[in-house]
């Protein structure tokens, strides 16, 4: 490898560190400080990936995150994180990296095939050839370009890696750390502003650390690291390196994605932070982007940016090249062959379209183009059409400058359109495109150091201006200040095939062919080439292609405008962006007081409104749920369940209006409720239909406590709390949520009030009764309410006793026949008496519709009640029933559609539909709750029930929703 | 029956890195709303993201948490008065990283809040009260407890494990 390096160079590399790495299963040696990109190079190899649609070889051809060609799989045990760039993969000891869509392997593509049908293969070419015979698109065609096409893929495991999101917030955001951004970052810092310095790079400098200019007569690197240590010594400062800022959002909102720990070995720190940082103000300062000239095999291995053979020669201390070309048409191509050359690089000839004096000590061809090149997996040789002839280079390295584009991209993020200028054939920011946001340094289009200190300079004072910080009166060093002369030119006409965007080959013949057929818009071209639709997003291609685009339909560069630039900056991962959220981590786990003795008992647990709930309590002896749930069910209408059901919504309404507020919200009378007592109650939305149910219960003259469903929790109580806002300013009521406070448990059966007295509690209460109660010390609440038909109590206690109380519950009822019961016999106990849960009031139904029309009341006014009168909601509605198979075993589904028999099971034959299915124990059948068409008219007719998903057909009698117990005799007397 | 014992809504004490969390144990809670919100300033409510006497927390719109003491006679009966000793669950997270975890789960600026204030910590609802420059105290419903602790020891590891990286 040491033929690479260049001996003295290499800032960023530490050579008394070498650090082993794999690629493709092959091991090579870098050292610390490396990148994947630079490791390779200075091993000497070039092909590192294969074009996307060509399958052409390809080599590395940036120093950054701009890396269009070089994307590698790295590969962490069983993970593989795909297509990241290998110039921001730092190299560690052990990383394992692989080369992406070849196959059999990197150097023998089998897929290089289509390289050989390019002529069939151009833009368009799938929107013309696969549209026949129609059916074989999803079966054939798109499975087959899905896998000839595409980059890396994913290992099809979890992602097991530790990722972060967090937040931070500053003052002023400054994004870049070349000269610009430490300059407007050292007077930010300096005036006490909370700054934070975002650079991309793994070390501040920006370009100073590659082109390395004197600023103050000494060396640009040395200058940045005196300005890192000055800012780092401010605690009001924050530097943050390996941070890219991805998107500019509104009002000072920018997201960043930091790589934590990806240059060091899997451990436990974070792979990646995702940042959301909120700044009064910004600086732009992220510098420009080199772009390429397109020009006939400009794509080989060793074709890179010029600019980036300065930055592996000068960071890395690699040497790009034996023989070097560089192909420029700006006065910085010059001298980066200059650079280069003092580098101890051989540059083997510069060409230069332009008239330029041949005073140089390497051969110069001015008024020249690049118009071929040769090899396959490594650049051998480059034709160069000068005034002379056509002069053939042996050289393995190319170096391309067409110029520099001002890396804008997070100022147009809010859809504001940047501005061409001609002097420097680029676009640049406006004022003003994202309030706040203040461009300095080439980012504004401004290329000598001198400049881009000065504008840094200015834009951290404006920008302190603007937030009334007082700006220090700090001196801007000296530095070079030379021009940046430029010729423009996107394309050299010539034979052959010239590549625009490297990612997604696309040629200039492609975007000619776009013109050609009507797509002139440049977003049309996008679409129909695909350019910019690659990982780099266009940032290598854009304004080439677009200028290209504005040579074919000659309407110029200006008038042709850019695509829309959207977030983020850099591709960002989904595991980064979801930090935390993997597994359980998606949602609050709510845990009820029973939770642990449940989980003791073997319930396996549903979530419920982000509760976890015990499903059923298996017993010895029982294989299967429904054996469980069918004991549960006999065991509570025979004996006595006892059922945790803290999970319901509990609001607590007091004040003198509480009762005139709760008539205002119900659909029934609540201010008649007698102290003591507990009513049902529902409540509509504003447009009429039903939002909830549940009960209502008076404990004292101006307070109530209203329970909800575990689902609509959330949902009352802000329903409750607008009415409140909005409807009911100024009265005296307040609304608040008690639902965590209480452990509540529903204790039902024939033998209900046996264990209450076991409880050393009477348990005499009437039907829908209330009262407080003493137990063991502890003041609790007694309601008599019951949800499965049974006698039944529910007992609430202040939640800290609620696993105590749960496990005394148990045990008593386990002495009286009795036990726990869980979500399943719940649910059958409730069907069995046609209770409602929101399977049935799911959001578009009525009161009418559900069968309680008579709750709402016509002596008052109440939220929903216009609404739910209106034309269409009182007649050729579907009503509320119930379902019995024929043949009582006859299994039914919830989810299935109802049918006249004889009907075909077609959309306009649909009769209606079934919300809630169980097999009754108690009844020995099946049961079903369904939304009927006029079903109230229509008991005893029988129907068919149609599962087209589970394919289950069954007849059934249409009844009343109640199929047991229907006057309530068992839970009121 | 004879007792009930009573049990926390979360046993946490972990110290990583240079930060503690720690569950509180069980205090008295009484939220007391106000029925006339104009007149609460005057009855000595805590403004927005006030608190009194460290002991008296705006808890929200009209919304305020009395800790340890019982509701003082003269505003009893001016307000709605809910016990929630048992319906919040306190942490106390101290040391001189607190605030960067909170970063990494609450989304507003820690370091330079003052006060109470209702938040989010992770997904969880949360009150936040610092009581210290490196001491905030973390109230979240007491269901969702353990699933806080969680979220904040994830939180703690990692920001303990990017600081051990050279």
């Amino acid at each position: 490898m040491s033929n690479w390096r260049i001996p003295g160079q290499g800032s960023r590399i530490d050579r008394t560190r070498p650090v082993a790495f794999t690629f493709d299963g092959q091991s090579y040696t870098g050292f610390a400080g490396d990148t994947l990109a630079s490791a390779l190079l200075a091993n000497g190899l070039r092909l590192m990936g294969r074009s996307f649609k060509y399958h052409r070889p390809r080599g590395v051809m940036t120093a950054g995150s701009e890396e269009p060609s070089a994307l590698v799989g790295i590969l962490e045990g069983a993970q593989r994180s795909p297509n990241i760039r290998a110039t921001m993969a730092e190299i560690y000891p052990g990383l394992s990296a692989e080369s992406q869509n070849r196959w059999p392997s990197l150097r023998h593509d089998l897929m290089a095939v289509n390289d050989l049908f390019h002529p069939f293969l151009g833009a368009g070419f799938y929107y013309k050839t696969f549209m026949w015979p129609r059916k074989f698109w999803e079966g054939f065609y798109e499975p087959l370009i899905r896998r000839a096409a595409g980059l890396g893929r994913l290992s099809g495991q979890h992602d097991e890696g530790v990722y972060e999101k967090a937040f931070a917030f500053c003052d002023l955001l400054v994004i870049g750390s070349g000269p610009a951004g430490l300059m407007a970052a050292l007077r930010a810092g300096r005036a006490g502003a909370r700054v934070i310095l975002a650079e991309e790079d793994a070390e501040f400098g920006g370009r100073l650390l590659s082109d390395a200019p004197a600023i103050d007569g000494q060396p640009g690197p040395d200058w940045a690291r005196g300005v890192i240590a000055e800012l780092s010594a401010m605690p009001h400062v924050r530097l943050m390196a390996r941070t890219t800022i991805t998107g500019a959002y509104d009002d000072g909102s920018f997201g960043a994605l930091e790589r934590v720990a990806l240059h060091h070995p899997p451990g436990d720190a974070p792979r990646e932070c995702f940042w959301r940082i909120r700044a009064r103000a910004s600086v732009l300062a992220a510098g420009a982007l080199e772009r390429a000239i397109a020009h006939p095999g400009n794509d080989r291995p060793g074709v890179m940016m010029a600019s980036a053979l300065v930055s592996y020669a000068r960071r890395w201390g690699v040497r790009p090249g034996e023989r070097v070309v560089i192909f420029g048409n700006n006065d910085n191509a010059l001298a980066h062959a200059r650079a280069l050359t003092a580098l101890g690089v051989q540059i083997a000839a510069y060409v230069d379209p332009r008239d330029i004096p041949v005073t140089e000590d390497f051969p110069v061809y001015p008024r020249a183009a690049i118009v071929a090149t040769k090899g396959r997996h490594a650049l051998r040789e480059v034709a160069v059409r000068h005034a002379g002839g056509t002069s053939l280079i042996a050289a393995d390295c190319l170096g391309l400058s067409g110029g520099w584009n001002p890396t804008l991209h997070l100022a147009c993020h809010l859809n504001g359109r940047p501005e061409w200028r001609a002097d420097i054939a680029a676009f640049v920011p406006r004022a003003g495109m994202v309030p706040g946001m203040y461009p300095a340094g080439a980012a504004a289009g401004v290329f000598s150091t001198a400049q881009c200190l000065q504008t840094g300079h200015a834009a951290a004072g404006e920008a302190l201006g603007a937030l009334d910080i007082p700006a220090p009166d700090l001196p801007v060093p000296l530095a070079e200040d030379g021009t940046y002369a430029i010729a423009p030119l996107w394309a050299v006409d010539a034979k052959g095939r010239a590549w625009l965007d490297f990612a997604n080959d696309v040629t200039t013949k492609d975007i000619a062919q776009s013109a050609q057929e009507g797509f002139t818009s440049v977003e049309h071209m996008k679409r129909y080439t695909t350019q910019g639709m690659a990982p780099d997003q266009g940032k290598n291609s854009n304004v080439a292609a677009l200028a290209v685009l504005a040579d074919a339909t000659g309407q110029g560069i200006a008038a042709t405008g850019t695509t829309t630039f959207r977030p983020p900056f850099v591709p960002v991962s989904i595991a980064a962006m979801g930090a935390g959220g993997r597994g359980m981590g998606f949602a609050p786990r709510r845990l009820l007081t029973s939770d642990a003795a449940s989980r003791a008992a073997g319930a396996p647990m549903v979530e419920a409104g982000l509760w976890y709930r015990p499903l059923y309590f298996p017993k010895p002896g029982e294989s299967h749920w429904r054996q469980s749930c069918d004991r549960e069910v006999v065991m509570v209408r025979q004996a006595v369940g006892v059922c945790d059901v803290s999970t319901l919504g509990k609001i607590d309404v007091q004040g003198p209006d509480a009762a005139r507020f709760l008539d205002f919200v119900y659909t029934n009378t609540m201010s008649t409720l007698p102290v003591g007592r507990v009513r049902y109650g529902l409540m509509l939305r504003e447009d009429g239909m039903v939002m909830d149910d549940g009960t209502c219960a008076r404990l004292g003259e101006g307070h109530f406590v209203v329970t909800t469903t575990t689902a609509a929790a959330g949902q009352v109580m802000r329903h409750m709390d607008f009415v409140q806002q909005a409807f009911c300013a100024g009265w005296k009521l307040r609304l608040v949520s008690v639902t965590e406070a209480w452990a509540q448990f529903a204790i039902a059966g024939p033998q209900a009030q046996a264990l209450l007295a076991r409880l050393g509690l009477s348990g005499d209460l009437p039907f829908m009764g209330t009262m407080p109660v003493h137990l063991a010390g502890v003041d609790g609440r007694l309601f008599r309410i019951s949800f499965s038909g049974e006698r039944g109590y529910e007992l609430a206690v202040p939640a800290r006793f609620g696993a105590a109380l749960w496990d005394r519950l148990c045990a008593l009822a386990a002495d009286l026949g009795g036990g726990p019961y869980g979500m399943e016999a719940l649910n059958v106990l409730r069907i069995e008496k046609g209770f409602l849960t929101h399977a049935e009031i799911h959001g578009r139904v009525t009161a009418f519709d559900v069968g309680l029309d008579a709750m709402v009341s016509k002596k008052k006014d109440c939220i929903g009640l216009a609404a739910s009168r209106r034309p269409g909601l009182l007649e050729g509605r579907e009503h509320l029933v119930g379902l019995r198979p024929l043949n009582p075993g006859a299994e039914i589904s919830a989810g299935a559609h109802l049918y006249r028999r004889g009907d075909p099971t077609t959309r306009t034959k649909n009769q209606g539909y079934v919300t809630s299915v169980c097999y009754s124990p108690t009844l020995q059948g099946w049961l079903g709750l369904a939304f009927l068409k006029e079903g109230r008219d229509r008991m005893g007719e029988v129907l068919r029930l149609d599962d087209g998903l589970r394919g289950i057909t069954v007849d059934c009698t249409v009844t009343s929703p109640v199929f047991f117990d229907p006057a309530g005799g068992r839970m009121r007397d | 029956v004879t007792d009930l014992t009573p049990t926390p809504a979360c046993r946490c004490d972990i110290t990583i890195g240079d930060a503690r969390l720690v569950a509180q144990a069980p205090r008295r809670i009484t939220a007391l709303a106000p029925f006339d919100l104009a007149a609460a300033e005057a009855l000595g409510f805590p403004g927005p993201g006030q608190v009194k006497d460290a002991r008296f927390l705006w808890a929200g719109r009209g919304l305020a948490f009395l800790l340890d003491v019982p509701t003082p006679e003269t505003l009893a009966p001016l307000c709605a008065t809910t016990d929630q000793s048992d319906g919040w669950a306190a942490f106390d997270l101290t040391g001189p990283d607190a605030a960067e975890i909170l970063a990494r789960l609450v989304p507003l600026d820690c370091t330079t809040l003052t006060g109470t204030a209702r938040s989010l910590l992770g997904h969880h609802p949360l009150l936040i009260w610092r009581q210290g420059a490196e001491h905030f105290t973390l109230f979240t419903y007491r269901s969702m407890a353990r699933s806080a602790a969680h979220d904040l020891e994830a939180a703690m590891k990692a920001l303990a494990a990017r600081r051990s990286l050279t």
